[in-house]
Parts: C-alpha cells; structure tokens; sequence
C-alpha cells in the first residue's frame, strides 16, 4: 500500500506542489484519519455562521488576480467556485438543504411550519474519492462537509490531483476574529482535511478509506463509482455517489422568432456547451430545437456557431489530446460529407447539425455539439432516464412547468435555463448533499 | 495513369524537387477523380474549397480524412461492381475495424507497389520466407472480406520463393506460436545458408518467438537474413520494450544484424504502402507518398523537427478517397536530405501512438446508455 499524503495537519506535504508523487509517503491512512478525527473538534465549535465567513473571505482571497491561487488555477474553473463560496449563495444553499435553516449546525431549532425541533449533527468522517475530469468539483463537495463540521478525508485523482491540496494550503491565510471576538484560524479548520492519493488498483487502501468513512462521496464514471460502492463500508454509513450521467438542451419556438432573440439563446447555449470543456455531467451535447418557425434548426446551428466562435476567445479551449483531435476531426469529416459541419480551422469547437439524425448524439466532448431538429420539445420525455442528469431549457415559463414534471418524471434532476447548465447548485444529483452529510437529532 | 509511370523509378531515386512535379500530377489525377466519383467526398472537398480540376496546390492544402471515419462510412469512388474486396483493419477488442473498398485498380496497385519497396530493401531475388503468422490460405481466397492482417501477409508472398508458417489457430480461433516448427524452419533455411526472411507482427515475433527462444537458450546464426516485422510499438511501449531492446533480442536470438532488422510502418487505409527503416534507422517516403506533420490543436503543420500528428499523402487509392490520411501516431520529419545509402525521400520517425489517458467522469456516459429515438 502506496499512500501519498499531499495535504495533512494545516499543511501541504508535497515537495512539488505540481507532483501528487511528490507527496510524503511516511503516514499511514489511520495516522491521516486520526488526525483529522482529532481535529474536528475545532470545527465543530465554530459556527455556522462563522464557516460562511470563512467561505466568503476565502472567495475574495482567491478572487485577488494577483494571489498564486487565481494565477494558477483562474482558467480552470476557479472561479466558478469564488460564485458559490460568496455569502449570500452558501447560506442560500445551507437553507435549501437544510430544512430551511442553517443555525441547526448550531443548536436546536424548530423546522418551519412545524412543531419539530431539530438539530443537525455531523455524521464524522467524509471521505471524497474525486474524479480526473473537474478537478474543481471537489471543492464542491469539501466545502459542503466542511460546512456540516465534518473532517474531511480527500482522495485525489491522478490528473489534476494536485489542486485540491493546493487549495487547501491557502486556507491558512485567513484568519479573522468573528463578531464576539473569538479567533476563526483558517490553518486550524485545515487540520480537519486530508488531502491523499493511492492508486486505482490498491483495494487494500481503499477498503480501509471505506472503512474509515461515514460518509462515502464518489465523483466518476461508472467503473469508478461501482467499485467505491462494492467496497467494504462502515455499518451506517451514506454513500453520496455522483456517477455518469449525460445532459442536453431543447430550444422552443418561443425563442425562435427572430434572428435576434434566437441569437440571445445561442449565446447562452454556447457558454454551456463551452465552459467545462463539456466533461460535466451537466454539460450538453445535443440540442433540440423546434421545426417550422422563424428561426430553422439549421439557423440555429449556424448562429450558434458564431456565438461558439466569440465564446472561444473570452474562454479559450484547455489542451487538447490527440485521442480528442481524431474524435473531433472524425465527427467534423461525416458530417461534412452527408450533413452540415461548422468549425474553425483549429480544433477549438464544432457545432454540428443533420436534418436526419435523431435521438441523443454519442458525446464528442471538446466543444462538439450536435443540433437536430425536432417537431415537439415534449418528444424528448422519451430519452429522459435517471442517467439524464440535466435538460437546458428555453422555454416559456408555462411550457417549461409542463416539460419539467414529464422528464422528471423519467428520471432528470434538473431543468436550468439554457446558459446555467454548467452551474452547480443544491439539489445536485437529486439530492441535498448536506442533508446526507448529518444527522437529524430531534428533542 | 500517372500512378504506374511513379513506379517505373526505384522508390527512393529521386530528390524532393525533383519527385514534386510528377508526384503532384499523379495526386492531380487521383483527387479529380475521386472528387468526381465519390459524393461525399466532393462534399467534404467543397467544403474545403477544393474542387476537380484541381490547380495549383500545396500538400497541406489537400483534404484529409482522419482513419476513423471509415469506421464510420463506407465511402467508395467506384461502382459496387467494380468492388472486388473489402478490407477490414484489425480493429482492438471491442472497437470498429476501418472498412475500405478495393477494386481491381487498388489492388493492382497495392501489389505492384509493395513489392516494388520490398525489392527495393530485399533485393530484387525471391527469398525463401519464414512466417510467424497463420497461413492466409486459411481464409478462404473467395472471401469477400479479409482482415488487413491476411491481406498484408498475402502482400508479401509474391517477394517469397518459399513460405513457411509457424502459428497455428485452433477451433475457438485462437492463434499461438508454433515454436518446435519455428525452430525446424529456420534450422532448415540456417543449414541452406540461404537469404531467408522472418516475417511477423512486431509484437508476436519479440513476446512470443524471440522471447521464447532466448528463454529456452537456443540460438541462430542467419547474419545474411533479414527479419521484416509490422504492426507497431504500442504493445511493446506498454511493457516499456523500446525498439534497441528489441533489436538487440532479435540480434541476440537470430543472429541478424541491426541494419537487417525492418520496421515496416504502414496502415490498412493505405494498404499496399509500408515505410521501412532506412539505415540511418529512420524511415523515408518514397516517390508515392509524401508526409505532412500537424498539430492536434490548430492542425497547422508543424516545422521539421517538431512532434504531432501523422498524415500520410499518397495517389495509391482508386476505389476510395484515401489519398491523404490523418493517423494518431504521432512523428516528426527528421530530414529532408538523402539518406547516406542514397535513398531520397522525407525522412520521418514515428514516435508512437498517443500515451494520453483519457481522462473519464462523471459527465462519460457509455453511448450504448443513451436510448431512444424521438
């Protein structure tokens, strides 16, 4: 068993900090788990109200261009995070998911139109196993057990391993006093979070994460997610499982009659189609647009081609594997030959569109977007099922209601409007992660 | 055709400028032609603002189709007809094999040109063969579809005088190294002293002959053989065998000297075109054929020297539109002088396939999830 610990006690343990096998190999997972056991208790006596202070100073320390953190990390979705971390946003959020009042991380407190009252505990120890493909979205998921006072145990990814530690080594630079005085230290809160990696094929360590977790989160594909699941678990634990799941977005005809406002839409549809490089599970790959109105679907393509184009130089593409220019080139030539392609002369993104093809396309990833016509956006119900994890909407208010209860119905968790796709927000997934992440104690 | 007048010069005889103007009337040719018999093609030109006749142009102007897309499409410049075979590449478990098309034309060419570069490396004398692979007469000659392993086997046969093979396939289809008869056979062609070939996939002959060989201790003395070997690095890269290793096992095991040990680079989609190393252990383009290196980002092409991504440039294919193939083998032009053997030709390495993982998530859903038709 390989353990390489990459963030541990307030620190970061790497001797390259862009080299996850950089990291110290002299601590053994119980030693990890120990100590952030330990150390939870600092955190738990801080609260709530103080850890989304925290969040809120540490957006604003990240938001500084000139920090190391925004420097290295401001083009890979930071700042994305520096939104959610914001005051308003986490408490709207820790409201959401927690039966509409955050101060229950506090003390007891009556559930809203109810004679309950209740009081959220920690469940113990998270453990994070984290996926290649956003790196960011750990953070996500951190900060969410953070804000339920849980410790933190992270398992990285290989690629793109080395952020979160990275993160979490600037955590000890906020240090404020709060309202009545008491010191809130960042690099205290951080002893509380591990940040590992072993690798994919050692059960032994990830049998003993497993063990250790009250928690279970899996970001990944459905190779990833099965095999955390098939792991030996604590008795009572929960599992929060984010696996494979594909999105798209429909366009109705309300937004298609002019040219203008159907160019309002691709722009937006663009920035979801960009953003993430459409490795989320909220990003889309087809987009449905409705026949016979103003705008034809093939118009659509076309302007939404050119809003690709100009969203490209505000978010320039992240590097590009080979593996991905033969997909990309290979999707561009068929449909060059038996449909319509529309691309730069880089690689940089394709917008696609068939009068024929139907159904969902096979993602291409990359900003490779297939647009296909279709007569009803309601017909769409049909491909909806519990791994469609969002349908971007442009629709009226009236229709988007009736389309919403008819996919969710098949399984879809989210109907955002088209260019908030790639948002993360409370409920993800179908859930409330901090509603998984306590316990629920009542008087 | 211009085609056939290419191949009454020795493959690597004339200098880069010299090689230009014929080589490009030959593509003139081969690009009007497909142009106007394949539909998709022309579309796909169009749209590259290409069209028949073609006038002037630069080799990086010319459209290129990446290998996938016949995976994907069954593109043909050809009356059904005339379609005397279909090629299938050998694809990875799970994966579509590429599909091409060959009319008589194609396979003519495809003969004519491999053994045109074999002689070339060979010598123009038939040698007595010794193949580590199933015999193709296993697979029935009447079959419609043959798999680019047999038909690169068959490819080779006309430079053999004899061939001997030394895999055996059983009934569930699985092959394995027939080593008792490897061993007899290149005894035999040891005892004859005669200019013998080994033949083999790259892979198979280093991890499933040489190998066993050099385990067992036995070895050979055929220091005027010469050992010709296809199909890539990717398994051997895999198991971290670079191609010195290799070499020097095979020289270890054989007794062939380096400088008689040939890569053989080539792919089904240009079946009939093999690049092989050169003494200066770099491979060279010959008169049919011209390299052009692009990066994976901006697919502009690169400067001599630099990786990227390797497309090939050739009139050879008359049934399909397969006259510029975009690989994902990465290479780099080395030189564009002449070889000190004297051979002509862009000199190329191949650095192998892409070693990038592919990074998966949440957001990779299998395609075979995706349901439904609306």
């Amino acid at each position: 068993m390989s353990v390489y610990t990459l963030f541990s006690n307030g620190k970061l343990t790497m001797g390259d900090d862009t080299d996850i096998f950089s990291g110290t190999t002299d601590q053994t997972l119980e030693t990890v788990f120990n100590s952030v056991e330990e150390s939870q208790e600092y955190l738990i006596s801080l609260s709530i109200y103080d850890l989304v202070k925290f969040f809120d100073k540490l957006s604003h320390l990240w938001g500084d261009r000139s920090h190391p953190v925004q420097t290295r990390f401001g083009t890979t979705g930071l700042n994305f995070l520096l939104y959610w971390f914001r005051e308003n946003n986490i408490l709207d959020v820790l409201n959401t998911s927690l039966r509409g009042n955050c101060e229950v991380m506090d003390d007891f407190c009556n559930i809203p139109g109810t004679n309950h009252n209740v009081m959220a505990y920690p469940r113990g120890i998270i453990c994070h196993w984290l996926a290649g493909n956003i790196p960011m979205l750990g953070m996500l998921s951190l900060c969410q057990g953070i804000l339920t006072k849980n410790a933190n145990v992270i398992k990285v990814p290989k690629s793109g391993g080395e952020v979160i530690p990275n993160l979490l080594s600037s955590f000890n630079e906020i240090s404020y006093r709060n309202t009545s005085g008491h010191l809130i230290d960042g690099e205290k809160l951080a002893k509380s979070i591990a940040a590992v990696y072993v690798d994919t094929e050692d059960q032994d360590a990830h049998k003993e994460l497993s063990s250790r977790a009250h928690v279970r989160v899996s970001w990944g594909g459905l190779e990833a997610v099965e095999s955390i699941m098939n792991l030996p678990r604590k008795y009572g634990s929960e599992d929060v499982i984010f696996g494979p799941k594909t999105s798209f977005m429909v366009v109705g005809k309300e937004h298609l009659a002019s040219e203008e406002h159907a160019s309002v839409i691709a722009k937006r549809a663009s920035l979801d189609v960009s953003l993430l490089e459409q490795r989320g599970c909220n990003s889309p790959h087809t987009i449905f647009v409705e026949k016979e109105f103003t705008v034809k679907p093939e118009k659509f393509a076309k302007l939404l081609a050119n809003q690709m184009e100009e969203t490209a130089k505000r978010y320039p593409r992240h590097e590009v594997l080979t593996t991905d220019t033969m997909n990309i080139l290979r999707v561009r030539a068929e449909y060059d030959m038996r449909a319509e392609a529309y691309y730069p002369t880089s690689t940089d993104w394709t917008v696609l569109y068939s009068e024929d093809d139907t159904g969902l396309a096979t993602p291409c990833f990359n900003r490779t977007v297939f647009v296909r016509p279709i007569d009803n956006v309601m017909d769409v119900e049909m491909l909806c099922s519990h791994i469609t994890q969002s349908v971007g909407v442009a629709l009226s208010s009236d229709r988007k209601r009736e389309f919403a209860k008819r996919v969710m119905a098949k399984g879809v968790d989210r109907c955002p409007d088209v260019g908030t796709m790639t948002a993360y927000e409370a409920p993800w997934d179908g859930m409330f992660s901090m509603d998984r992440f306590v316990r629920w104690c009542k008087i | 055709m211009i085609y056939d007048d290419l191949l009454k010069f020795p493959p690597y005889s004339i200098s880069e400028k010299e090689k230009h103007s014929l080589f490009k009337d030959a593509l003139r040719e081969t690009f009007d032609h497909h142009f106007n018999s394949c539909k998709p093609y022309r579309k796909f030109c169009e749209k590259a603002g290409l069209s028949a006749p073609l006038g002037d142009f630069d080799l990086t102007d010319l459209p290129y189709l990446p290998t996938d897309v016949f995976k994907k499409m069954r593109l043909s410049s050809v009356d059904e007809s005339s379609v005397v075979r279909t090629l299938q590449s050998s694809g990875t478990s799970g994966s579509i094999p590429s599909t091409v098309v060959i009319d008589n034309v194609t396979r003519t060419r495809q003969v004519k040109t491999l053994m045109w570069l074999l002689s070339n490396f060979l010598g123009k004398e038939r040698r007595p063969f010794v193949i580590i692979d199933v015999d193709p007469s296993t697979s029935s000659i009447q079959q419609q579809t043959i798999t680019a392993r047999t038909a690169a086997i068959r490819g080779f046969l006309p430079a053999a005088s004899t061939a001997s093979y030394c895999m055996s396939i059983d009934t569930d289809g699985n092959m394995s190294v027939d080593i008792p008869k490897l061993i007899k056979d290149l005894e035999k062609v040891e005892s004859q002293g005669k200019r013998a070939v080994l033949f083999g996939y790259t892979y198979v002959l280093f991890s499933y002959a040489a190998k066993s060989l050099l385990d067992q201790g036995i070895r050979f003395s055929l220091s005027n053989a010469s050992i010709v070997h296809i199909g890539g690095w990717k398994k051997l890269q895999d198991e971290a065998v670079n191609k010195q290793d290799f070499n020097n096992t095979l020289n270890q095991v054989f007794g062939v000297p380096e400088g008689q040990i040939i890569d053989a680079y080539g792919f089904t989609e240009q079946l009939g075109l093999i690049y092989m190393d050169c003494e200066d252990g770099v491979k060279r383009c010959p008169l049919v054929a011209d390299i052009v290196i692009r990066d994976p980002a901006t697919l502009e092409p690169v400067p001599d020297g630099e990786p990227g991504m390797i497309e090939l440039i050739t009139p050879l294919p008359h049934s399909y539109p397969g006259m510029a193939i975009l690989l994902d083998d990465i290479g780099k032009v080395v030189s564009r002088e002449s070889c000190k053997c004297g051979r002509h030709g862009t000199a190329f390495e191949v650095i192998g396939r892409a070693t990038e993982a592919e990074i998966r998530g949440c957001g990779d859903v299998l395609a075979e999830s995706l349901t439904g038709v609306v």
